[in-house]
């Protein structure tokens, strides 16, 4: 009976314990997904190996992403040129929201691709922490720098960031 | 000798029926992780308190003049008039 209930007791905590191993987090492989974009066409993380990607989580409804967004846009004019590429996935349920809010932003960068997610298969698969969270991956697939939230120090950061990569 | 195995044992186990009542105690609670991708309603300016500020003014100041009391309607002023 008592090695039933240490068996059962550790069960429960490994069940508590777990849900945070599933996360991404830096120094892991950045999991793989494929995704459509605005205009329907897939665009898969897969074939963008050689790239520093910064992929990007965020809502329409999330008011830090809409301070966000232009910096990431600015970020994206900054390394056009470069082997650099956003990836902005929208977790809206409703498409008609992010359309919305794309109206009142500057029109993307051609080097910040916005995806769509309304299933919440990708973000999940991330374990967003916080609405936005942004992952930096370097051009061997790995992730190396995570941002939660948005605040207006962030800019520099992502500069020294993806230089650092781009080397 | 063999008394005090048996009354350790009978400690150990109430004590890991202790932990296995809260585990599945927490678990049957009906509290859920709403995930940050999740809390499209939530973050909606409706579910802030002081939402409308005309009508939280209005209600202070029913309050103030009816109850005699103050704040309560966010995280400044306890309703010790200091403020």
């Amino acid at each position: 009976m008592g090695k039933i209930l240490i068996k059962a007791s550790i069960i429960f905590l490994l069940l508590f314990i777990s849900s945070p191993l599933w996360a991404a987090w830096i120094n892991d492989k950045s999991p793989y997904f494929t995704l459509q974009d605005i205009k329907g066409s897939a665009v898969s993380l897969g074939v963008l190996k050689g790239k520093v990607v910064y992929i990007n989580f965020w809502a329409s409804w999330c008011p830090p992403c809409k301070e966000e967004f232009p910096e990431l846009n600015k970020l994206a004019e900054k390394y056009n040129d470069s082997d650099f590429i956003i990836l902005a996935v929208n977790v809206d349920k409703v498409k008609s929201n992010m359309d919305d809010f794309l109206s009142k932003m500057p029109l993307p960068s051609k080097n910040m691709i916005i995806l769509v997610d309304p299933k919440a298969a990708v973000v999940s698969s991330y374990n967003a922490r916080a609405m936005p969270t942004s992952f930096i991956v370097d051009k061997e697939g790995v992730i190396r720098y995570m941002h939660l939230g948005f605040n207006e120090n962030d800019p520099e950061k992502w500069v020294k960031e993806v230089e650092s990569l781009l080397k | 000798m063999g008394e005090g195995r048996v009354r350790g044992n009978f400690k150990m186990k109430k004590i890991l029926y202790g932990f296995l009542m809260i585990f599945i105690l927490a678990f049957f609670s009906g509290c859920a992780v709403v995930n940050p991708w999740e809390r499209e309603h939530l973050a909606d300016p409706v579910m802030q308190f002081d939402y409308n500020k005309e009508e939280k003014a209005v209600r202070e100041h029913f309050l103030g003049t009816s109850e005699g009391s103050a704040g309560g309607f966010g995280a400044s002023g306890g309703g010790c008039g200091c403020n």
